[in-house]
């Protein structure tokens, strides 16, 4: 079968697998979409673990709100550690970073939950907690922000029809295929309706086909008005989708597709 | 900083804890251990009870009595019915006393009984210059500070100069201060232990931070304020605390009831010892609700120092 039908079978069946929209988040207020509104700012930062050598180097870009990057690099070249300081788990060791224009530095520290609470974040390996059932686990951002028990139900619930793991509810992550608990993650990443999504490798361990389907649940975030952006390896996902790209080499960022085509 | 998060977690806050507690073996242990803290206070604690009890006992035992000593002449004259004299006369100024039921002197009989292994049978100890004791007793009730003592000392002393009252006050300042020592090294005893147990929470917590640390960055990064990570050990200090009070107050009642029936065994000779009142009962009972209180300070305190260091 032709790559292109393909697509379009699995767009087909995602849409008539009813994922075609998350109704609890209706008309969401983002029509507001400000693309002069840098949601993320990297100036000349530098990242280093602990004393090691750098291994981001002189990073610089902006991302405008409502956005949707790929983010490109051979493995070990920085995308990870990249999206690390997106999503305020490290600090830089140089440089400016600022997130809905909020200079990283000058955050005190118990501010950090509420932008982190903005942000949400598809991890490389999933971290979903192993003790906890796939709806606990997406329950988890509402919960840690103390959302009532009737909104973390509509939500989770919703969330779960929408990645089609309504019937694993109440498993335990380590009963779920590989692209179960990437669905779980997503849906955990999504939860709280973030401005911003980082996915790390999404499509790291699933076939072409279920990689295409991940990525139309992510562009619909980003129809939504999310920013989006996506570490990946897969080319044919970066063909297919025709986001502009920031490409990692040696911990040097550089821009790929300066004129970004939001093709929503 | 946690407070309105916190506040409105209640409906989500069911069963499970967001972290995988008792799968680290130092949060398995701590309830035993606190459990032989509270053993060691526990025990400590009534024993200091205890003695409170006896030492009231043996105040009022000895207060409603006490002794006039009526001083031998200065000279080596001895003139036994001058002396006697002048015991009949001071014994008939203390009954006029108000509050004093009975005053005998200390006959010469019972003298000897007394003096007898110091001197030996052949010596009658009206042939020594000792003092004439008058062993007075009070009426119902009355203890020495009840009565007007200098009054007492004023009439002895028109008849009888010289005479000296004593209320046991010395001997009984002595036993005071001695029950008073013990109680001290109760009350020490029971500060190391507290102080042990403390030690050992914050250890456990520590380790707990530790062994679930991929856990509390996850928390973190889906934003969870450290309050919220906090009260999720303290819940886990709570029930280790509360179960091993529990645990080690069974112990020590185990232990005191026991020792009560030994007591009682005995007969008359420790009559009460171990045996404790209702009120020192409430007291061992809130050992648990301590324990608890202190191990969930002791938690939240570590936890949020700890993650203060943290991104
Ligand atoms: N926790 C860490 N401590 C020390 N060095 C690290 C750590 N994580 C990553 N690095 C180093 O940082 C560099 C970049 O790693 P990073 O994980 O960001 O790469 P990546 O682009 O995500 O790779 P991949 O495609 O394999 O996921 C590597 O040289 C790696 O060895
Ligand atoms: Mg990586």
């Amino acid at each position: 079968m032709p790559l292109s039908r393909r697509f379009r079978a699995l767009k087909a069946a995602h849409f008539r697998a009813g994922f075609g929209g998350i109704r609890c988040w209706g008309a969401i207020g983002r029509n507001r979409l400000n693309e002069t509104f840098r949601v993320i700012r990297f100036e000349n930062v530098g990242m280093r673990y602990g004393t090691g050598p750098e291994v981001l180097r002189d990073v610089s870009f902006d991302l405008p709100d409502g956005s949707f990057h790929f983010l490109t690099g051979a493995s070990g070249a920085g995308k990870s550690s990249l999206l690390r300081l997106m999503y305020l788990a490290q600090r830089p060791s140089r440089g400016l970073i600022s997130i809905f224009d909020r200079d990283l530095s000058t955050i005190p520290r118990k501010e950090l939950p509420m932008l982190r609470r903005k942000i949400g974040v598809v991890y490389q390996d999933f971290r979903l907690l192993d003790h906890l059932t796939t709806f606990e686990n997406v329950a988890l951002p509402l919960k840690v922000k103390g959302a009532s028990e009737g909104v973390v139900r509509k939500h989770v619930g919703e969330l779960l029809a929408w990645v089609g793991l309504n019937d694993q509810a109440h498993a335990r992550p380590a009963t779920l295929s590989g692209g179960q608990q990437q669905r779980a993650a997503i849906a955990r990443a999504v939860v709280t309706r973030p401005q911003i999504l980082l996915a790390d490798e999404p499509t790291g361990n699933v076939d072409d086909a279920y990689a295409v389907r991940l990525l139309f649940l992510l562009q619909e975030l980003h129809r939504q008005g999310t920013t989006v952006v996506i570490a990946t390896h897969n080319h044919a996902l970066i063909e297919r989708f025709r986001h502009p790209v920031l490409h990692l080499e040696d911990g040097i960022l550089s821009r790929v597709g300066e004129d970004p085509v939001y093709d929503g | 900083m946690a407070k309105s998060p916190q506040a409105k977690n209640a409906p989500a806050k069911r069963r499970t804890s967001d972290i995988p507690f008792g799968h680290d073996p130092a949060s398995r242990l701590l309830p035993w251990v606190v459990a032989v803290m509270v053993y060691i206070a526990g025990l400590s604690i009534a024993g200091a009870l205890v003695l409170s009890a006896f030492a009231d006992r043996w105040e009022s035992g000895l207060i409603g009595a006490m002794t006039v000593q009526i001083p031998p002449p200065a000279d080596d004259a001895i003139d036994t019915d001058y002396q006697d004299g002048l015991v009949r006369k001071a014994v008939a100024a203390i009954l006029e006393t108000p509050g004093v039921e009975k005053a005998e002197p200390l006959a010469t009989e019972e003298m000897r009984r007394l003096l007898e292994p110091w001197l030996g049978k052949s010596i009658d100890p009206r042939d020594l210059p000792l003092p004439s004791l008058i062993s007075v007793e009070f009426k119902d009730g009355l203890t020495a500070g009840d009565l007007d003592l200098r009054d007492l000392q004023r009439r002895v002393d028109a008849v009888a100069p010289g005479a000296i009252l004593d209320d046991h006050g010395q001997w009984q300042a002595r036993l005071v201060s001695f029950l008073e020592s013990l109680r001290l090294v109760a009350a020490v005893l029971v500060a190391i232990v507290t102080l042990a147990g403390l030690i050992m929470v914050i250890f456990a917590v520590r380790g707990g931070l530790l062994a679930h640390r991929q856990t509390i960055e996850l928390l973190h990064l889906v934003g969870a304020v450290d309050g919220y990570i906090a009260a999720q050990f303290q819940r886990e200090a709570m029930k280790a605390g509360f179960k091993g009070g529990l645990l080690g107050l069974t112990a020590t009642a185990a232990t005191v009831v026991g020792l009560g029936h030994g007591a009682a065994s005995t007969g008359a000779v420790l009559p009460g010892v171990a045996v404790l009142d209702p009120t020192d009962w409430v007291i061992l009972c809130l050992l648990p609700v301590a324990t608890a209180l202190i191990s969930v300070a002791a938690a939240r305190v570590t936890v949020l120092r700890a993650l203060a260091k943290m991104v």
